[in-house]
């Protein structure tokens, strides 16, 4: 996601002003990157190999908790989907 | 055991005829699909947990056309585009599924790897296969051929008529002097590349899954850095890290890793936006990137890329370095999932682009595509760049 971004200017791959103005857009970015690999799992790939079946086993093990920065991906991912574009 | 190729043009409906004839199998058959988020689970974070997820008692021979335990501790997205693919045929061949389905995932391997995995395919082992591959031009002994014939004009392109929206443009010459790289200090991919690239010439860039072309790209566009090392353009440093890249136009091998937005409209205003106090840098203006977009098969500027078919995506991936704001082009596999006849247009394309003065530099396992440009091909060996 980030190539994209470094590539056309967008970021820089360092401390930069730049990141600070353009962070979020590298937050969309990420989001519709998970978007479009989870929309080509749900529909080719999981269901031909009935996944969900087979998750089964790892479902059965006791759940981690959630830590602080899986509550701040999840609250930029979010507001990064609820966002209208921003250009 | 059944061997089925599935054969047809793009958009002719050949994905929906393997999805169609798995899902009447009755019972769960392995994916295998280009790009890693349909090649792989997605459920593991280590090549070893990868295999792990899927292997029993070995069920099918064993297909390991690379060394994966010495790859175990990897993380499968850092892994090639080919070295996915055979990650995930290692992980059937190691099931227990009895169907295999792969949809044009053996384009993004080089032509070793790809006659193994045919070779392993075509075996008789107790599996079925079938098979949508735009580069095989017969169907393979043992195989039986099915036409899809579904016809739709949705994404149709103009290869031949975006030749005369192409505009000449100065080009300056590549210099690399005496680069090392490597992801790790212990594990160099480059070392003392010496290169010189110059304008209005296509180059390729020749080597095995995993030999690091991707990686050169990366480098030249700012993404990695050179451990050592210097890139000079017209004799003058260039320093795409500190300064950005204003040179190079990268269409990736995963089209879905180059989008800057949503929208073709949004991704071109970024870039825009982003390059606005680079002299070097040409946009075009929007009413001609829409008309180029169209001859690429795209009607509309807002439409969601994501919405889009793979194979469209892979084609709408070509506009900006087709667009002539950067000087050099790289093509990262441009040809995977494309029909002869787009292949055939692409080539074209490319080869006007360099008697344009354009620089181009190609990473391509199809020897027949490659064949069709005029071309210095640049061999990865010894952790060195060879020009031949």
């Amino acid at each position: 996601m980030s190539t994209a971004l470094i590539t056309a200017g967008l970021i820089a791959p360092r401390l930069s002003l730049k990141n600070a103005g353009n962070g979020w857009i590298l937050v969309q970015t990420v989001w519709l990157s998970v978007v479009t690999i989870a929309i080509g799992r749900l529909r080719d790939k999981w269901p031909a190999e009935n996944t969900l079946a087979r998750l089964d086993e790892a479902l059965q093990t006791p759940a981690q908790s959630m830590t602080w920065h899986d509550a701040l991906w999840i609250a930029a991912a979010i507001a990064a989907a609820a966002t209208p574009k921003v250009i | 055991m059944l061997r089925e190729l599935i054969a047809g043009n793009n958009f002719s409906g050949r994905s929906e005829t393997l999805r169609g004839a798995l899902q009447r199998r009755q019972e769960p058959a392995f994916f295998l699909g280009p790009y890693a988020e349909a090649a792989l689970s997605g459920l593991s974070s280590t090549v070893a947990d990868e295999i792990a997820i899927y292997a029993r008692a070995p069920q099918h021979g064993c297909f390991a056309s690379i060394d994966w335990t010495r790859l175990g501790s990897r993380k499968p997205a850092t892994l090639s585009g080919g070295e996915q693919v055979s990650l995930a045929l290692h992980c059937f061949s190691r099931s227990a599924y009895r169907v295999i389905g792969i949809d044009t995932a053996l384009e993004q391997l080089d032509a070793q790897n790809r006659a193994s995995a045919l070779a392993y395919l075509s075996a008789p082992h107790s599996f079925d296969a079938i098979l949508i591959d735009n580069r095989l031009a017969h169907v393979p002994p043992g195989w039986r051929r099915q036409d899809a014939r579904a016809t739709t004009a949705d994404y149709g392109c103009d290869l031949a008529g975006l030749l005369s929206e192409l505009r000449p443009r100065e080009v300056p010459v590549i210099t690399i002097r005496a680069m090392d790289f490597g992801y790790e200090p212990a594990r160099p991919i480059f070392r003392n590349v010496d290169l010189s690239l110059k304008p209005g010439k296509a180059y390729r860039l020749v080597g095995p899954n995993g030999a690091g072309k991707s990686t050169f790209f990366k480098i030249l566009v700012g993404v990695l850095a050179p451990a050592r090392g210097t890139i000079l353009l017209n004799d003058m440093p260039y320093r795409p890290r500190r300064s950005g890249n204003r040179v190079f136009a990268l269409a990736t091998q995963n089209p879905d890793h180059q989008w800057c937005g949503a929208t073709l409209a949004e991704d071109i205003a970024r870039r825009r936006r982003a390059l606005a106090a680079c002299s070097e840098v040409m946009p075009r203006s929007d009413a001609l990137l829409a008309a180029m977009a169209r001859k690429l098969g795209i009607r509309d500027l807002d439409q969601l890329l994501y919405e889009l078919p793979l194979a469209a995506r892979k084609r709408l991936s070509w506009l900006w370095p087709f667009s002539g704001a950067m000087s050099w082009l790289m093509l990262d596999e441009p040809t995977i999932g494309q029909d002869r006849d787009t292949r055939t247009g692409l080539a074209a394309i490319i080869c006007r682009l360099c008697q344009l003065g354009y620089g181009t530099i190609v990473v391509t396992h199809d020897d027949e595509f490659a064949a069709s440009i005029p071309h210095q091909p640049l061999h990865i060996e010894d952790m060195t760049i060879r020009a031949v």
